[in-house]
Formats: C-alpha cells, structure tokens, sequence
C-alpha cells in the first residue's frame, strides 16, 4: 500500500485497501473526538468519532444542515434515544469516503441520520456504515505516528 | 366526607401561621388549582383545557375549609361518586374507586410525583408545575408540610426540586400521526382510545373541529387516522394525544400507514435486522414498491475503493491545529496541505465560500476546541 515499512502481522490487502492515521482525545467539532477518523462526509472533508458503540452515524448542529443539502432527498423521521435524551432526526442515504494516508480511498454509500438538535460530536456508527466495511486499529506505542486505521470492504 | 390534615412543621412561634392571610391564600391557590386539575385528569386524561371550567368539573373538585389551626389545616371533600352521578359522567379516564374525593385524588398525583413514578397517569406537566408551588411556602418559614390523610405525604424543599426535575425530563409535544382503531370512551367528553399494531393503547382526547369527515361515533371501530398533539410522560412514553383531525381511512391504506410505522418503530428500538426482514417479505409478497424508501434508507452500506485524495494532509494539518488552537477556539477552519484557506464561526458560511472558490472537496474543515 506505500512505501512505509510493515509491520508484522499489519492488515495488507486484499484484507484492507487503505489506512490512514487517526487522532486520539482531540476536542474538535464541538465535543472529545476519542478516535477521530478523517472522512469526507458528502464533499465536506472532516473528521468524526469512530464508534464502534453508536448504533447508527450521526450529525449534528450545522453539519447537519449543511449535509441535508447534499443527501439524498428520500429520508424518513426517526426519534433516537440516545445518552444526551431524546433526538430528532431524519434517516438519509449519503456517500462518507474514510480518507487514506496509504493506498486508496474507501467510500461508503451509508445511511447517517441527521439532527440539527444533536449537541454530541459527529459519529461514524454501526449502522449503515460501519456494519459493512472491514477495518482495524494498530494504536502502535502511542505515538500519533504509530497509529494507524485500517480498512476495506467486507463484501 | 373525607378529611385531610396539612400539617406545618418547623413554624418557630414567631413565625408566620396558617392563620396568615396572604400564606392561606398562596396554599389554596394551590390545592384548588391541584384538585381541579387532578380530578379533571383521571376524567378526561388532560389536567388542563382552553376555555372557562366545565360545571361538573367545579363540582367534583370543591372541597371544603375546616378547621384552622396555627400550624395545620383541616379540609374536606366528597366522594366523587355524589357529584359525578348527578352530572351524569359514566366513564373514567382510569378506573379507580369513585368513593375517593378531589383531595384524594390530588394526594395521588402528589405520592405518585413524589416517588418518581414516571410511567404514573396521574399527573402531568401542568399539574407537577402547580405541585412545586407548594415551594412557595417555604419561605414563610416552614420547613415542610405533611398531608397527612391515612398515608403521610411529606414536602420539602428537596422534594420540590425533585419534581422540578422529573417535570424537565417530559419530553416536548409532537405533531404525530396514527394509524389505528378507535373505541369511544365519552362523547359528550370527545375522549377515546385508539388501538393500533404499533403503540400500546393510546388515550386521546378530540378537539371539536377534529371530526371532519365523520362524528366520534361513527368512526368508533373503523380504521382512522388520528393527527394531534402527543404528549408525553417523565419517561418519554405517550401519555396522551390530543387529536386534532381524525378521519376514517380506506384500509389498503392503513395497512400502508402501519407499515410505515411498524418500520419506524423498529428501527427506533434497534431491530433493524427484523426491519429488513420485513421489508424483503414484503417485496417478496409483491408490496415492495409501497416500502421503497424504507428498503433505500435501510439497505446495508457498499463501499468501493476510490484513488487516494488526501496525501500529506495529515501531520501538516495536526501541526496547524496544535500551533492555533488558542487563536481560533469556537470557530471553523478550512485547512489544506497545513496552510488555512479561510475561517468563520459559521460552517455554512464557510462553506459556501468555499464552494464559491471550487475548494469545497479540498478544504479539510474542522471546528477547533471551545
């Protein structure tokens, strides 16, 4: 995937088709991104908090509304319970890219939901995202360079 | 005639007494406002109306004023059965024992409040409001106030501002609309409940211009949809709809609005495996077309591989960030290649100025720490 030495046992494809560093413990985009993936969310290349205990993706605040100008126009009205109470939202249907720093980028059609009253951070989830895509973490010793997100497509 | 103590405890001698004007008037206040509301819950399922107060309601909910003690009060009530007998309502919003008075009733909804009972039907938003208006009475000098009527109920402070919180988790109203069955409980009190697949059994209330097409009766046990206004418990559960359109609807229709539903419950509960299991039974049964969208928004993701878009960004932007953080706490920022192409504290201004210049798909954007 580049010019990077491998480690042992480190994903390689065809497992994975990209990997790309991750951050950890910023305070970026409103709230404590623990593993901030870098994404392209629509044409809006941001960063998220990848979450493997968010059952569905979702953003908030004007993210959100910036986003429902690039998704799908067909969506459906979901109420969520979520940590922060009762949310509002619409189900939509949009493309998220995981960016890579090696090999290649990874785009996803995902289903997101998208709530203007969400005061969490933005949240890459196991629905319709993540429950497809093949991915791992290598935190290495620490060392932001050290870490690496892995990942590809599980079909 | 059933009769209630309000005891004062922590009066000091020198301190204001029940005899007190202005403390009686603050008390009642709130009981009359209390037993009103109470009693007209349990029988029409709403503690409040527009409107002046209906007769039957001011019946039901009197009470009368015994004795006056320096530090206590006694107070009497009818059983309900007397007055609601000669007013000629049959049906209850809940079944209880109509020997019980407004007092009790209202003693209810206190106990009920008290112990954070979220799921209780006895009490609503606007009645836990005029509960914590017994906190008014703390600064007469009490310290608490016990209602003492078989079972001691005791107020304090802490107690109040238990209620204040359980009345800031009632979730705000919402515009729904529901498919089901409705069974008309009192037409002269436009109340009903209406079965559907989705919901336990709701109880609602019909506003008069709510019956378009058709009077309460005529619709009883016919498929309908019910528009109005949900409201809600301390546990985000319906307590109540209050309708403002309900209309009969073909039932190849309602069988399309159940759906609808049943998918939105379900994914709402986590279920979306069962979600997609239904969606494909039901294309599989030739219906698929009335679920398209559900089928769309539900589908698992795919993804392909597409050329790498972001080479070098990362350590320089990472580096950008950690130098200015101080310098752009709260705002957005678009960075390219650790250089900043622009800021705002709007991201949709910031975006579309980006669009503007074509570097919407370049700008890593990002809102650096409060």
């Amino acid at each position: 995937m580049g010019a990077r030495p491998v480690r042992d046992g480190e994903p390689r494809p065809p497992w994975c088709i990209g990997a790309a560093r991750f951050d950890v413990g910023f305070n970026r985009n409103g709230a404590r991104l623990i593993v901030a993936a870098r994404c392209r969310l629509g044409t809006l290349k941001t960063e998220a908090l990848l979450d493997t205990g968010a059952e569905w993706s979702i953003f908030g605040g004007e993210l959100a509304e910036d986003l429902e100008q690039e998704a799908d126009e067909e969506t459906r009205d979901i109420v969520m319970d979520t940590r922060l109470g009762r949310v509002d939202s619409r189900l939509y249907r949009l493309d998220i890219a995981l960016l890579a720093d090696e090999g290649d980028d990874l785009v996803i059609s995902a289903s997101v939901l998208l709530a203007p009253s969400w005061e969490g951070p933005p949240v890459l989830g196991y629905r319709g995202f993540l429950e497809r895509i093949r991915f791992g973490l290598d935190p290495g010793h620490g060392n932001s360079e050290e870490q690496w997100f892995f990942f590809g497509s599980a079909s | 005639m059933s009769k209630h103590v309000l005891a004062f405890v922590g009066m000091k001698e020198s301190d204001i007494t029940a005899r007190h004007g202005p403390f009686l008037r603050e008390l009642l206040d709130v009981l009359a406002d209390g037993c009103l509301q109470a009693t007209r819950l349990r029988v029409d399922g709403r503690s409040t109306a527009l409107g002046s107060t209906p007769k039957w309601l001011e019946s039901a909910s009197s009470f009368e004023l015994g004795d006056i003690q320096p530090d206590a009060i006694v107070l009497k009530s009818p059983p309900l059965q007397d007055v609601l007998a000669q007013l000629h309502v049959r049906h209850m919003f809940s079944d209880f024992d109509r020997g019980r008075s407004c007092l009790d009733l209202f003693e209810d909804s206190l106990e009920d409040a008290l112990a954070g009972r979220e799921e209780s039907d006895w009490y609503d938003w606007h009645l836990m409001e005029t509960i914590e208006g017994l906190g008014r009475l703390f600064r007469y000098g009490i310290k608490r106030i016990a209602v003492i009527n078989g079972r001691t109920l005791d107020v304090d402070a802490r107690a109040i501002d238990f209620i204040k919180s359980l009345r800031t988790r009632v979730p705000d109203d919402r515009k729904v609309k529901i498919p089901g069955v409705l069974e008309v409980v009192e037409p002269s009190h436009r109340t009903f409940v209406l079965h559907s697949d989705i919901y336990q059994p709701l109880w609602g209330i019909a506003s008069p211009s709510a019956l378009r097409e058709a009077s309460l009766t005529e619709v009883a046990s016919m498929p309908v949809i019910v528009e109005g206004i949900a409201k809600y418990r301390p546990s985000g559960t319906v307590l109540r709809i209050e309708a403002e359109r309900i209309a009969p609807v073909p039932s190849g229709d309602l069988e399309q609005r159940n759906l609808d539903d049943e998918l939105r419950a379900m994914v709402q509960e986590g279920r979306v495996d069962e979600a997609r299991e239904l969606i494909r039974t039901e294309s599989n049964a030739g219906r698929g077309q009335a679920l398209r969208v559900w089928a769309k928004l539900l589908e698992p993701p795919s993804s392909a591989p597409q050329p790498r878009s972001s080479r070098g960004d990362f350590d320089a932007n990472s580096a950008w960030l950690r130098e200015h953080t101080n310098d752009y706490r709260g705002k957005w920022v678009a960075l390219s290649g650790g250089n900043l192409l622009d800021q705002d504290s709007s991201l949709i201004e910031l975006r579309g100025r980006l669009r503007a210049k074509g570097l919407e798909r370049e700008a890593f954007c990002v809102k650096v720490e409060d």
